[in-house]
Order: C-alpha cells, then structure tokens, then sequence
C-alpha cells in the first residue's frame, strides 16, 4: 500500500507541474507585468511609479533566459523559475491588496470555511443518501416519482437564486438571522445557520437524483435477485445487499470532495460575508491579486490530486475487488 | 451602409443557418431505423413533448431576436446608422420609462411621436427599461453562450476522446494529461482567470466556458470508445482491413452518438446557469447586454427596498426557471430511452 | 400424487405496446426425488415460470395472470407476500443461470450462506456456519475453512455454481429449480456439475426442475420433460418416449438440429426462423409461423391432448 501511495504521489506530480505552467502562461503571457501594475496602481499612474512597482516586485526579468545574468543565473534568474520556485515552496510572497503574507490569510481563512462547508457536507451527504434509499426502496411508485420530480425542480434553479431567497424570507421577512456577517466565537451560529441551510438545500437535488440511479442500476443486479430468492426481505436486500454496493461509488464520490471543504464556497461566502478561502478568491480577483489567485489555484490542484488519491484508497478499503497492485 | 446590411444579413444568416442544420440532422436521423423508434419513444413520454414544445417557444423568440436589419438617421441628408433592429423588437416595442414601474403600469415617458400606449407587462427596472423586453433579450444570450459554447467543445470533446480512447498508449497519456491538469484547477476560478484575462464578451464568455467544459465530454467520449473499441464490431471490422480513420467515424462514433446527445443536452442547462454566476461577478457578458444573469444581479438589492422591487428577480428567475427545467426533462427522457443502465425495469424473462 | 403442480399457468408483462403473454396457459407437475425438465428456446418463456413458482415475477410489469400452482394442496399463488418469502430458499430453492453475477460481490461466501439459515431461523450463527461449511464440503469446494471467508471474485465460474447448489441446498427444500445451471460454464465443467447435482438431488429426495435449451442434458437427467415455445407447452410426456419418437414439429425440428454421431457429415438441420416476440405471438398455433407441416386449420388454437404413446402434444396433426 505504501508503495501504491508513492507511486500515485508520482503519478500526480506532473499534473501538478502542468497547473503551475498553465497559471504561468495565463498570468504572464496573457497579461504583461504592464497591464498588472496598471490595474493595481490605476491607470494614471506614472511610468515611473509603475517601472519601480514592477522592478520590485521581480516582474521585469525575461520570461525563461536572461541574458544579462552570470553564468546560471542566466536561467534561474527568470520569471518562470520564480514562478515556479514560489510555488513549490509555498513562498507565494505578499499580497498585491495590503502586502501582507498570502500563505498567513490562506491559513486564517481556511477556517471560516471549513465551518461553513463541514457541516454542509456532512448533513447534505445524510440527507441525500436517506432520500436517495426512500426513493429506491419505494421505486416505480409515486413517491419516487414526484421525489425524482421535485429533484429535477430543485437542480433547475440556480443557487444565486436559493441565496437571495433565502435571504429575503430569512433575513428580510422573517428577521430570523442576519442577511450577512460574521462573528468570532460562539456567535457565529447566528450567521452560519443560514448559509449552511442554503448550501445543503442547493445541492440536494443534484444528489438525491444521482445517488438514487447508482441505487435503481444496482437494484437490477443479478445478486438482487438471489438474495430475494433465498427468501430475504426486501429491507435487508435494500439496506445490506443493495446499500453496500452503492455505498461504493457514493462514499468515494464524497471522499472526493473532503479536500475541497477547505476550499470554501465561492458564491454562497461571497454572499454572505463568511471571510473563507472562496471569498478570499473572489477578493483577490477584483483587486486583480494575481499573487494570491495563483495560490489559490494552486492549492486547490493539490488539494484536488490528494483527493483523487484518496478516493483510490477508499475504493481498496471499501471494495473487495479492488486491491493494490 | 451596404457594410451594416451585409453585416445584420450574415449574423441572421448564421443563426438560421445553426438551427437549420440542427433541425435537418434530426429528420436525417429519422429516417434512420433506430433512432426513428429512439424518437417515437420519446415523443409517447407526454412530460418529453410538453418540454420539448416550450424549447421550441424559446427557439422561437431567439429565432425573432437573431434577424435583424439595421436602422439608420437622415442627419445633414446623411444615413447615419443608429442601430440593429431585430423581429422582437418590431412586434414589441415598449416605451422608456425613466425609473422604475411597477408590472402592468401604462406607458408614461413616452415619446410623444410614439402611437402605441400600452403597458409594460412585467414593469421596469431602475434604468427604466422594459423587464419583460429584457427577458426576452435574455434568451438571446442564453442560447447563444448555451449553443456556441456546445459548438466549440463537440469538435474538441469528440475528437480527442475518440483518439484517447481509440489509440489508447501515447494519445490516451497525453490527452488525459491535458485534461486532467485542467480538471485539476477549480472550474469556478480557472472560468473567473479566463475571463479576467479576455475581458467581458459573449464570446469571449463562451471561449472560456469552452476551455473548462470539453472535459467532461472528452472524459465520457474516452471511456465509451474505450469499451466499444473491444466489442466484436470494431475486431471483425479491423480483420476486413479497415483503416484506423474509417472504423473511428463510421463504426464508434455513431455508437457513442448516444453518450454524446445527452451529455451536450444536460450540459447546457449548466451553461445557462454557469452565465449567470459569472455574470453576477461581473466577468459575464458586459452589463450593456440585457441578460438573466444581468437581472438576477440587478434585483440584489432591489428586495431589502420598500416597497420591494421584486418583478425584476421574478421575471428573469421565471424564464431561466423554465428553460432549464424543460431542457433537464428533456433530456432526461433521451437518456431514459438511450442508457438502459437507467431505466427502472425487472429482471428480463 | 405430485409434489408440486402447474396448472394453466399465464404470466404476462405490460409493455408499452400493450400485453406481453410470455407464459401462457403452461402446465406441468414435479414428483418426489423426480426431475423434470423445462425446455425451449430462450424468449419462450421458460424463465419466467421458474419466478411465477418463486413469487418473483419483475414489478410492477409483470403479472400472474391465471392459473394455479398447488404445493402440498396449496395455492402458492394465494399465499401472503411474507409467507411466500419464509417459503423461499427454504423449501424451494433456485439455482441462476449466471454464477459469476448471482452472488454478490462486496460480501463474503460464507456471510451469504449463513444469512439464508439464519433468515429461516435454523439455529444459531456457530451451529450454522458449521452446517455451511459442510455443505461446501459436499458440493465438492476443496478447503471448505478458508473459502468460507473468501469473497466471489476470487472464485473459478464452476466454483460459484458449486457454492450457489450449496446455498440452495443449504436448508434442505423439497423443490429445486436450476435455471440452466451449465450455460455460462465450460463444457468440462458442465458435466462435473450435473453430475453433482444429481448426486445432491439422491441424497436429499429433492424434486428438481430443470429449465434448458439443451436436450443432451435432459436425456441424462431428466425423468420427464415439457416443450415449451412462445408460451405455451407444445409436447409432454416421459424423457425416454419424447426423445425416442417426438411427435410435435417443433420438438422434431429441436432433434433433428442436435449434432449425431451416427451421421457424420452431414448438413444439420436447423428450424427456419425465430421465436416471435412476445408482443406479438401469432394467433392460433403459436409455431405456424415456422412449422413446414402448417396449413390453413393451424390458425385455430390446437389444445395439448393425450397421444397414443401417452405423450401430450398440441398440434392438429399427431393422432
């Protein structure tokens, strides 16, 4: 197993060397350090201002060879190496906003939405395997199928508006919590309820129908049938023949996304003032903090491969069938 | 002003052009044996016509809003171009007003030289223009990002899927590669770098949604191939000496067509959704466009106002709502009839 | 007086262009100790009488229709879903077609053996998992102990039929059905399997219901034999008479299409056509549509009558 993990690290090191090319190529060849300096320092800025604004950040060295550096340094002395440099030892330097360390706010902020995300997680992932098992044992009939109807209702609305509904009936209306904000300590709860109920409701949908057609799929298994044979019924082959096998996809499907919780909810923070990663993102990109949406990708592609790693080793522990090689 | 009208008669042209070509592939299709008993299928699903039958509105209205011609102003015995008219805009020509209104509120601000007083069906928004009129530009763009975005990742999806899956070894290594480092970064944020980086348009919109969803369909396509490319088909058709070009497009991909059709149909509802979140962050179509997005994010702080301003929310809400659920059970039912991994069925006898 | 009897059987399917009669009007009886073979081409609907005698007929478009299947003076049909549940894998038992599929992957042999005693309540989980491994024992499984705990795929094809007869074994039912146990195996396991199942039907008095296509198998182990084609029985009556002198035309054509050893080299014969579908069997004499001997009366429904040799045959023309 060890060496399987190590091999799949291997495996992900290129992808990861990718991502950190494509960022390079859509921040320094799509844009000049021209046009960067212009939209952080204004477009009226002087030349000058902005030419000592790019000598001190390092963005007026050659892309990949210069030249007028001694002997290595000729290639090491490069945007590109820097670029990569700072990537790989998680030394993304100072934010463009307030100059401060970004790996300092990305640390800070990974909490905010972990409170927000978790709990989001956890009871979106219960409830919709709970209706995704309700609609499958009670298939074919009409709760299934105005459960399945109501799912596709709910998939069909975009979460802008489950947000700004919400907000209105919650927080307009009813006065039940406040329409944004956040608060350190217990008083959070005030804030973060609303959220977490919108993020869960939004995704419900989505879920409850995919789980319960990985269900219905296995239903139709020839198993299913020789359990039934051997004269189980029918909530024992439902919840110990059926619910283990599609336990499988699901339960590593969800593995998948654990990485991510850290990554926050890009819209849902942004609406309701929670100071996560994904507003930090969304900050970062009005302020065009190239520095620090950099960062941001980049630890979500680790983030990313660490998942599907994971979800490699979930399916050997969970599935007999699979095993390392 | 030759230039203006070749200009209005091309974009019209190739509008008709997409829909004409769409429409001749379907009857094409069935004629075909199989897919005609694919279609009566879903034609006998009544939730599959009712969906289909309100796409077919929409297509409609888009229809009306992609022909246009231009409009010009006789200044100094001058033609001076103002703007493009479109069908919509002839049929339906509301007034100005100069701030809000709320639904059925009659015309006010008219143009005196203007006959026709009428009333705005769904009221006005704060820059006084007609909510109902912009709902129905809203199609425009939905369709146009939705159907053009499908158009530059079929070719892209298709095409590398098949070689990945087909040839497998070097091609599959580097296809998936590429696909992977991409699926690595978040969508959201590889979409928000894009746009950053184009700037606001339809069609830089669609580019960037374009870069971010061939994935998926590339994905799927691979891994279809790849289980065809084993099926008994493709081995007895490369024992009669068919060449490699020959049993990718004559023999996997109408078997793969399938896959193909439903994943683009349920695709574009999310790219109807995905324009109006980007939208929302300013890196949509550029706010002069009246899109749902554009409402939706308009209508933000019009809630917590008194009274509330809530026409303009509703009506883009209402027809996006019903787009996208009509698309979705739509294209349920094809997949329904297409993936029998789906349908609830017993045990064959 | 039969164990268990088949009478006028109708199982049909809803479809979306209309009734399906896949069994229609089928009617046979298993003996004590005694196997009797079901056989016909598959869509005749030979299957799915083996489900209608389970109770496990696909919902919700399938549907018994009529008829009678009475077990000790009792209509199975009649009983209760959970009383129909507590009978199966006790009493009567199934054997699938496809061992590769029928067991389920994700838990082990024994975990699935064990729960079919525990269900019908026989004793405790020592007591039982000492009874499974016996019954792996018996069906031939070397090192019964370790491949309690061992999972599906790490089983052979024949090894899975082997564990799946001792499943079906494992409460002692008085019926056995063998949904066309060898199909999916090698021809060299085929027969080792066969014969463990006749050495399992001796020793437990089972009465067997062997459902097939091949009549190389029924002539070895079966004692009477029914024909059945699109639904209907077309000929019954003992093995060794039916196989010796087939009176039906189709049962003549099924025999004749069998490779001989007395002729070698010549053309096999095979019978023109398929079996209808379902959906749209023909009126009258179901087998008209391919039967060489058809005439203008075949378009009537012939009924299953006694023959001289005491065989049951549905054709107008078999006196």
């Amino acid at each position: 197993m060890k060496t399987y993990i190590l091999r799949r690290i291997l495996y992900a090191l290129p992808v990861i060397f990718g991502v950190m090319l494509i960022t390079f190529v859509l921040f320094f060849y799509l844009t000049t350090p021209e046009t960067i300096a212009r939209q952080i320092l204004g477009e009226k800025a002087k030349k000058e201002v902005i030419q000592s604004w790019i000598h001190m950040k390092g963005l007026d060295k050659p892309y990949f060879f210069n030249t007028e550096a001694p002997g290595i340094r000729k290639v090491t002395d490069t945007l590109f190496i820097d670029h990569i440099w700072s990537l790989v030892t998680f030394q993304f330097g100072n934010s463009y906003q307030d100059d401060k360390p970004i790996m300092n706010k990305i640390i800070t902020r990974a909490g905010p939405s972990l409170t927000f995300t978790l709990p989001v997680f956890i009871m979106g992932l219960f409830l919709s395997i709970s209706f995704s098992l309700i609609f499958a044992f009670f298939r074919a009939t009409y709760i299934d199928k105005y459960g399945t109807f109501l799912c596709v209702l709910g998939m069909s609305i975009v979460i802008m508006i489950y947000i700004i509904g919400f907000q209105w009936l919650f927080s307009i209306k009813l006065k039940l919590f406040p329409i944004s904000g956040w608060a350190e300590g217990t008083d959070k709860v005030r804030f973060i309820l609303l959220p977490i109920f919108v993020g869960v409701i939004a995704g419900l949908g989505g879920s409850i129908r995919f789980y319960r057609t990985i269900m219905i799929e296995e239903t139709t298994k020839d198993y299913v049938r020789t359990a039934r044979s051997k004269g189980l019924n029918e909530s024992l082959v439902l919840f110990k023949h059926i619910l283990k096998n599609a336990m499988i996809p699901i339960l590593t499907n969800a593995v998948m996304a654990i990485p991510f919780l850290f990554m926050g909810a890009l819209l849902t923070e942004n609406f309701f003032g929670i100071p996560g990663l994904g507003s930090f993102a969304v900050e970062a990109l009005f302020s065009n903090d190239f520095p620090s949406i950099k960062a941001v990708i980049y630890i979500g592609a680790i983030l990313y491969q660490i998942g599907l790693i994971l979800t490699d080793i979930s399916y050997a522990l969970v599935d007999p069938r699979v095993v390392f090689e | 002003m030759l230039e203006y009208y070749i200009n209005d008669i091309l974009r019209s042209l190739f509008v008709l052009v997409i829909i004409g070509g769409g429409i001749y592939t379907v009857l094409r299709m069935n004629r075909n044996r199989i897919w005609h008993d694919v279609f009566r299928q879903i034609w006998s699903v009544p939730i599959a016509r009712i969906s289909f039958g309100v796409i077919c509105l929409y297509l409609f209205v888009f229809l009306l809003d992609s022909i246009s011609y231009p409009l010009f102003k006789e200044v100094n015995k001058k033609h001076v171009f103002v703007n493009s008219r479109t069908l919509l805009e002839v049929i339906y020509t509301p007034a100005r007003e100069e701030s809000y209104s709320a639904p059925m509120a009659k015309y006010q601000f008219t143009d005196k030289k203007m006959e026709n007083k009428g009333i705005h069906p769904a009221g006005t928004n704060i820059n006084g223009e007609d909510v109902l009129m912009n709902a129905f530009k809203g199609i425009k763009v939905a369709f146009t990002i939705g159907g053009l975005t499908t158009l530059i990742i079929l070719p892209i999806g298709i095409f590398f899927g098949l070689i990945a899956g087909y040839f497998g070894k070097g091609a599959d290594t580097t296809v998936t590669y590429v696909y992977s480092t991409l699926a690595c970064i978040p969508e959201i944020l590889l979409l928000i770098a894009l746009m950053n980086i184009f700037g606001n348009g339809v069609l830089q919109l669609c580019i960037a949604l374009g870069i971010t969803s061939w994935v998926g369909l590339c994905r799927i396509v691979r891994g279809e191939t790849m289980k065809q490319k084993n099926m008994e088909y493709v081995q007895s058709a490369r024992a009669l000496g068919q060449s490699h070009f020959r049993i990718i497009f004559k023999h996997i991909l109408p078997n793969v067509m399938h896959i193909i059709l439903i994943t683009s149909i349920l695709r574009f509802s999310g790219l109807v959704m995905a324009e109006v979140i980007l939208s929302y962050l300013g890196l949509g179509v550029p706010p002069e466009i009246a899109s749902w997005g554009i409402m939706i994010d308009q209508s933000r702080g019009e809630l917590a106002r008194d009274p509330m301003v809530w026409w303009n929310i509703i009506t883009a809400f209402s027809f996006m709502f019903i787009l996208i659920l009509s698309v979705n059970f739509f294209g349920d039912t094809i997949r329904d009839v297409l993936d029998p991994r789906t349908r609830v069925k017993g045990v064959k006898a | 007086m039969a164990l268990l009897e088949v009478k006028d059987l109708r199982t049909y399917f809803n479809l979306p262009e209309g009734t399906a009669k896949a069994v229609d009007g089928v009617s046979f009886s298993l003996e004590k100790g005694k196997t009797t073979a079901l056989v016909g081409e598959s869509g005749c609907g030979k299957t799915l009488v083996s489900y209608s005698i389970m109770g496990l007929v696909p919902e919700p478009n399938g549907f018994v229709a009529g008829g009678e299947i009475m077990f000790r003076e009792e209509d199975l049909l009649k009983f209760s879903f959970s009383r129909m549940r507590s009978l199966r894998g006790k009493t009567i038992s199934m054997i699938f077609q496809e061992p590769m599929t029928a067991l389920n992957p994700v838990f082990s042999i024994g975990n699935q053996l064990i729960e079919s005693l525990m269900t019908h309540g026989t004793g405790d989980r020592v007591g039982a998992k000492k009874r499974c491994i016996e019954m792996l024992k018996e069906v031939g499984i070397p090192g019964p102990d370790q491949r309690f705990d061992e999972y599906p795929h790490q089983l052979s094809g024949g090894m899975k039929q082997r564990v799946m007869i001792a499943m079906a074994l494992l409460t002692n039912p008085d019926i056995l059905i063998a949904d066309e146990p060898t199909t999916a195996l090698d021809v060299t396991i085929q027969a080792q399997i066969l014969d463990l199942l006749k050495k399992m039907q001796k020793k437990y008095k089972t009465a067997m219901l062997l459902i097939t296509h091949d009549l190389g198998i029924v002539s070895e182990n079966a004692d009477s034999l029914t024909i059945m084609y699109a639904g209907k029985v077309v000929e019954q009556g003992d093995v060794k008479t039916v196989l010796k002198k087939p009176s039906h035309p189709y049962t003549q054509g099924l025999l004749r299409s069998l490779p001989s050893m007395h002729s070698p080299g010549k053309k096999l014969y095979s019978i023109p056509g398929v079996v209808p579908q379902a959906i749209n069997f023909p009126e009258g004499c179901r087998f008209r549509t391919r039967c060489i001997e058809a005439k203008k009366e075949c378009e009537n429904e012939p009924s299953l009558k006694i023959l001289k040799n005491k065989v049951k045959c549905a054709c107008f023309f078999r006196k």
